[in-house]
Formats: structure tokens, C-alpha cells, sequence
């Protein structure tokens, strides 16, 4: 299937690994040129340009941090014009604190709705005025399955999934009009540490244990990995999802189904 | 026996500065309930046979001292967690300030009032938490994006409270509530058609009453098995949403 990706411009956000850089690489390999985002890593994040530029795409690299709504402005702008325009938004920075009711605290709840749901609705609100210059602007955000399921240990992070949610539905109807569609992703668990992926690997062995209890969950054998979520991003990128908006795309090998 | 025993409930009201905040008071306040609210708003109008409580539940340090106060008094039933602020916002405005403060105003409360009062509750083997949310958890507005996105968040806040803090005697319980008269102006005229013919959509034709809201709430105090549920309460409004009249 062609997407007619070849030559579009993306913001990838938290592209310096794991997902994110799934997601950067999937697109670089359509032909899409990508900003690079990273906030702490460089290291990483240089490790993702050096697998970009690979591919023989176009990329920058961009330091920056989307909690802050200026952070949001300069990491779009800066995108945009390095790259001479933006087609694409991937929002995938997001943190999970990993903490029970009892050990949350304000500043915990203020660190992570800011964060997540306010990181994505400010780089949709300063990437607006760029993707509807676009034949066929695309935001899509990633979220999780505990959008709808509850984590058990981390109320904070699903309350922002499931405002996340809403925030797609809600620019899906808003911004149909300007010809961009806005669609969700929802990962389960995605192993972003390659090196365990290696069958026979030191790591691999350690985990063994552990990977087969927890497969139990996962009917189709296995965690998600990067490339899973990254394939759906570019379908939903590309000209023959032009017609999806406000949709979510459950990614989990049918663990929400067992 | 059961109408005896619930007249003896010691219920705590979050929000009584909106209209079915008022509503919920008054009405248990009426059927003889031990009523308290929190009113943080000095504004908030005072009802008679309704407690007032100085506590901001955007504070955790409030929070605390309201959780003594609980103590000291003990037997509570039930929380009701009914903010309900509804403004117009769409996805483009810059206002990221009123943004986080309508978004808090819903979702910080509610979620220290889950932290603590829910302790609280498991502690005394016994209490429901009853949050008044909204079809809005799933259905965009169209014209308040705060306001479905902290709907969106209280529907995760409370099936994470129902499986983290509810022990024996505790329910955690969602009302997505339906189309009420004060909300159809405040979201008619935008992109969405939803409420341009919001009557006819509901196969009873009239829209849901706050009044409706207090009896369903009013049967669902004190039943754990309920803990998880969410109900609709909207008289067969999303039923019907699709069609265009």
C-alpha cells in the first residue's frame, strides 16, 4: 500500500526512544522527514538521528520540553521551520509516575495532567495553523489501554489517558473543517528494551521467567513492540485514512480481551 | 426497615455552588439525610438543614482537617462528588490557564476527595462514593473541551478508585449523567448537532431532571456490590443521538 507519506513533514514528540523512536523510524522509512524530540537524553536521541539518517531521511533533532505551554510553541515552530512546514503531528511524550492513591501527591497530579494532557493539547494548539497548510493534516496521539482499563497502581496516569481521549474527540469534530484529522492510539504493553528481544540473549534469559507469566495476558504471545504502534501511525498518516478522525485504535495482542 | 435505616444517613456533598449540587442538598436534606457540604464558594447559597464545611478540596492540607472533622463525627454513608462547571472552550483558544483551572476544578477535587475520603471509608468498612460525571466521557461537546476532558478523567479516576480503594462496605459508583435544561444553551449553536434537537431525542421528550439525579442517588447509597458501576442516566438520550431531525 502506498501512503503517499513520501516528502511530508512530522513532529514526532519524545522520539529519542523506545515508542517514539519506533514511530520516528516507521515514517522516516515512508519517505516522511521528522523532527526529532528528546528532553534529557541526548545520547538517545542521537542514537535515533544516526538510525534516521540511515534511512536517508531528512531529520532534526530538537531539545525540548512539553510541559510547559512555551516549551510546546518552540518545539513546534522550531519544527516547522527546520523542516519548512509540518504535515504530521505524533504526540507521544508522556510520563508515568507509577503511583498508588495513597503516595500521589499535588505536585504529582500538577507533573503529570500537565504534562500529558496539557503537553498534547499545546503542541495540537500551536501545530494547528501549520497542518491546515498541509493537503491533509494528521494528529495522532498516543495513549494507552488505560484509557479505558484501570492500571491498578496509577490513577494519576489513567485519569490523563481518559481525558486524552476526550481531548481527540474533541479536536476530531473541531478541526474536521480545516481538513485535519485527529485519531488515538492505544498501546498495552510495548517492550522498548531491545537488547531483551534478542531469543538467547543474557537478558533474555533472566526475563524468561517472568515474560512467560506475563504473556499469559497477551493471547497473541508476546508484549507490543515499537513498530507495531508504529505501523498504525502511518497508516493513520497516510491518504487512505483520510476519512478516520476521533477514532481509537486498540494495540495490545487482545489483552484487553482476556 | 431499609427507608428507616437510610433516613439516618450522614451523606457529604462536594459541590453545592452549581445548580444539581443545590438540588442533591435540598433534596436529602429534605428526606431527612444528615447533610454536609463543602463550601469553599462563600458565595454558595444556604440551604436549610444542610451543613456547611469550610474545607477547599483542591487542598490537601483541607483535606486533612476535614478527615478529622469526619472522624469526630463518624458513621458517614456516602460522598457525593458533584462538580459541574460548564463553559465554553473549544480545542484553539489560548486560554491554558482557565483550561487547567475548569479542568481542576472537576478533577484535582475530585481526586483528593477520592484519596482521602476513601480512606476514610475503607477504614470504617463502610461508605459509597457516588460521582456525578456525565456522557460527556465519551461523547465530545463540541463547545467545552475542559468539560469533557474532565469528564473524561473522573470515568478513569473512579474505575481506579473502585478497584484500588474500595474495600468491604465500599462502592465506587459513576453516574454519566444526561442532557439537563441549564446545560442545552451552554452547548447548542456550535459544530455539533447534539443538542440542537436534544428533546426529541429523548424518547420521553423531556430532559433530565436534577430532582432524578437525588433518587438515583438516593438508591444507590450503601450497596457494594454496585462498587465499578456506571449508569447512564440520561432516559435513553444516546440511544438516539445519531439521528438528525
Amino acid at each position: 500500500m502506498d501512503l503517499q507519506l513520501t516528502g511530508k513533514k512530522a513532529l514526532v514528540t519524545g522520539s529519542g526512544k523506545g515508542i517514539g523512536r519506533g514511530i520516528a523510524l516507521a515514517l522516516a522509512k515512508e519517505g516522511v522527514h521528522v523532527a526529532v524530540n528528546y528532553q534529557y537524553n541526548a545520547d538517545t536521541a542521537k542514537e535515533t538521528m544516526a538510525m534516521l539518517n540511515q534511512c536517508g531521511a531528512k531529520a532534526v533533532l530538537l531539545k525540548g520540553d512539553v510541559s510547559s505551554a512555551e516549551g510546546c510553541r518552540q518545539l513546534v515552530e522550531s519544527a516547522a521551520r527546520q523542516l519548512g512546514g509540518l504535515d504530521i503531528l505524533v504526540n507521544n511524550a508522556a510520563l508515568q509516575l507509577n503511583r498508588r492513591f495513597e503516595d500521589c501527591t499535588e505536585e504529582n497530579y500538577r507533573l503529570i495532567i500537565q504534562t500529558n494532557l496539557f503537553g498534547y493539547w499545546n503542541c495540537i494548539k500551536y501545530a494547528v495553523p501549520h497542518l491546515e497548510k498541509s493537503a491533509g493534516g494528521r494528529i495522532i496521539c498516543i495513549s494507552s489501554v488505560h484509557a479505558k482499563r484501570p492500571t491498578g497502581v496509577d490513577p494519576l496516569y489513567a485519569m490523563s489517558k481518559g481525558a486524552i481521549k476526550m481531548l481527540v474527540r474533541e479536536a476530531a469534530i473541531r478541526l474536521a473543517s480545516k481538513g485535519i484529522t485527529c485519531n488515538e492510539i492505544l498501546p498495552a504493553v510495548v517492550d522498548i528494551e531491545f537488547k531483551t528481544q534478542v531469543k538467547g540473549s543474557q537478558e533474555w534469559n533472566l526475563k524468561a521467567i517472568h515474560r512467560d507469566r506475563e504473556y499469559r495476558g497477551y493471547p497473541v504471545g508476546r508484549f507490543g513492540r515499537p513498530e507495531d504502534i508504529a505501523n498504525a501511525v502511518c497508516y493513520f498518516a497516510g491518504v487512505q485514512a483520510e476519512h478516520i478522525t476521533g477514532a481509537s485504535l486498540r494495540i495490545d495482542g487482545g489483552a484487553m480481551l482476556v | 426497615m431499609e427507608k428507616q435505616e437510610k433516613l439516618k444517613m450522614r451523606i457529604l456533598i462536594s459541590n453545592i455552588e452549581n445548580e444539581l449540587g443545590r438540588k442533591l442538598a435540598a433534596d436529602f436534606a429534605g428526606w431527612g439525610f444528615d447533610v454536609y457540604a463543602l463550601a469553599c464558594n462563600k458565595a454558595a447559597e444556604k440551604l436549610s438543614g444542610v451543613a456547611y464545611l469550610p474545607y477547599d478540596p483542591s487542598k490537601e492540607t483541607d483535606m486533612e482537617e476535614l478527615i478529622g472533622f469526619m472522624a469526630a463525627v463518624g458513621n458517614w454513608d456516602a460522598l457525593v462528588v458533584s462538580p459541574r462547571r460548564i463553559q465554553a472552550m473549544h480545542i484553539l483558544l489560548e486560554d491554558e490557564r482557565r483550561f487547567q483551572a475548569l479542568f481542576d476544578h472537576h478533577v484535582k477535587t475530585a481526586f483528593l476527595l477520592t484519596k482521602y475520603v476513601g480512606r476514610y471509608f475503607a477504614k470504617q468498612g463502610r461508605g459509597s462514593v457516588i460521582y456525578i460525571g456525565s456522557f460527556h466521557d465519551e461523547k465530545p461537546t463540541g463547545a467545552s473541551l475542559p468539560f469533557s476532558c474532565s469528564m473524561g478523567a473522573i470515568k478513569m479516576l473512579h474505575r481506579e478508585a473502585a478497584i484500588q480503594m474500595a474495600g468491604r462496605g465500599n462502592a465506587y459508583i459513576l453516574l454519566e449523567v444526561g442532557p439537563m435544561e441549564q446545560d442545552v444553551e451552554k452547548m447548542r449553536g456550535t459544530i455539533s448537532p447534539l443538542y440542537d434537537h436534544t428533546k426529541d431525542c429523548i424518547p420521553r421528550r423531556e430532559l433530565i431532571r436534577e430532582g432524578e439525579i437525588s433518587q438515583t442517588v438516593k438508591k444507590l447509597i450503601g450497596d457494594s456490590s454496585l462498587n465499578g458501576s456506571e449508569i447512564r442516566v440520561d432516559a435513553g438520550f444516546l440511544l438516539h443521538y445519531e439521528v438528525r431531525k
